[in-house]
């Protein structure tokens, strides 16, 4: 009788109880990281739209030079003019002259010359710092010499 | 007689035995069990409330980004493809004629000849405009005309005074091939709220040569 009445009230072994904890901290522990990733995601994309426009402005600004030398060369040597006015190699300083001060950004812009001599390669580089490291978007475009000499 | 005694006895410690084993809860494992599941609900029910307010909040910053990307990337393109560039100085009346290209810095709208527009007509100009916090545009005359404009920036997005435009090598024979910088400077507020400051700059080289 007593032993069968021990049976009965028998509860949750140690082993149940801490496998039953686990799984419900497990679950809740998923829904919060949902959670927090999206709203670090949410801010990753605020950043990612503002260096995306800057990437695409510094390769707007290579193309505005390239532009300006060939229309104001009059015997077509404003690919000649265009180039000379180019970084070595890559350089960060190489900003549009109006509002260069983006906080938290920075671009370098590199250009490559490999091509031959009527075609230049403009990478353009925007990093910032956030969250646990560096991110970064990277535009780029070949130019074209359409003139002829 | 001795032996019914002794069934009608049996039989009431039987049921006593059936009493005992079909006991219910007592009052102190009744509470502690309500107890539990009030803690287990409330804290659940918190978490997901709080989660619920907070992926509304996430929905409505991306939807209000969205917007602001929308009307960067509409002027940016338009702007590129477009020419003969007139600035409107900011906090000045809106002009009504904006066919004759200029140069300026700190422009609070920028006016131009659209890349389906004809040069001769000089009353198919587009505008675009920072007023009162907010992006307005036109597509059509009469420019002086506030009522002309759509706004194209919500209500949650406040434009501060140092957004603007800023265009160069605009004027007709200068040499030069015109290039025109958009800033916006400014805070989001989504409605619950939550206020975060953005900063876009973009820049845009006319794509027609300027000959």
């Amino acid at each position: 009788m007593m032993k069968k009445n021990n049976k009965l009230n028998k509860g949750f072994t140690l082993v149940e109880t801490l496998v039953a904890i686990s799984i419900f901290t497990m679950s809740i522990l998923g829904l919060m990281s949902i959670l927090a990733s999206s709203i670090s995601d949410i801010n990753y994309a605020k950043q990612k739209i503002a260096a995306s426009y800057l990437a695409q402005e510094g390769i707007e600004y290579v193309r505005n030079l390239r532009d300006t030398a060939i229309i104001s060369s009059v015997d077509g040597t404003g690919w000649t003019t265009f180039k000379a006015l180019l970084p070595p190699s890559s350089d960060s300083s190489f900003y549009p002259p109006d509002g260069s001060t983006f906080p938290n950004f920075t671009r370098t812009i590199s250009v490559d010359t490999t091509f031959g001599p009527d075609e230049i390669k403009i990478t353009s580089d925007v990093s910032w710092t956030q969250g646990s490291g560096d991110k970064h978007i990277i535009f780029s475009e070949n130019l074209y010499n359409w003139t002829e000499e | 007689m001795k032996l019914f005694f002794k069934k009608i006895i049996n039989k009431n410690n039987k049921g006593r035995k059936a009493l005992v084993e079909m006991r219910g809860y007592t009052l102190i494992e009744t509470m502690i069990a309500v107890a539990l599941f009030l803690i287990v609900i409330t804290t659940g029910l918190g978490a997901l409330l709080s989660a619920n307010s907070l992926q509304k909040k996430s929905q409505d910053m991306r939807s209000i980004l969205d917007n602001l990307n929308f009307a960067m990337e509409d002027m940016s393109r338009n702007i590129r493809t477009g020419y003969n560039f007139v600035c409107i100085v900011g906090g000045s009346p809106l002009p009504s004629d904006v066919s004759t290209p200029n140069n300026f810095h700190n422009c609070g709208g920028i006016a131009f000849e659209s890349g389906t527009g004809r040069i001769s007509d000089p009353l198919d100009q587009w505008v675009y405009y920072i007023s009162n916090n907010r992006i307005f545009k036109t597509t059509k005359s009469p420019y002086d005309d506030s009522s002309n404009y759509i706004q194209l920036t919500p209500d949650e997005i406040n434009i501060d005074a140092a957004s603007g435009f800023v265009v160069t090598g605009a004027e007709p024979g200068d040499g030069k091939q015109p290039f025109i910088t958009i800033k916006l400077v400014g805070t989001i507020t989504t409605p619950q709220g939550v206020s975060t400051p953005f900063y876009l700059q973009t820049s845009v080289s006319q794509r027609i040569m300027d000959m």
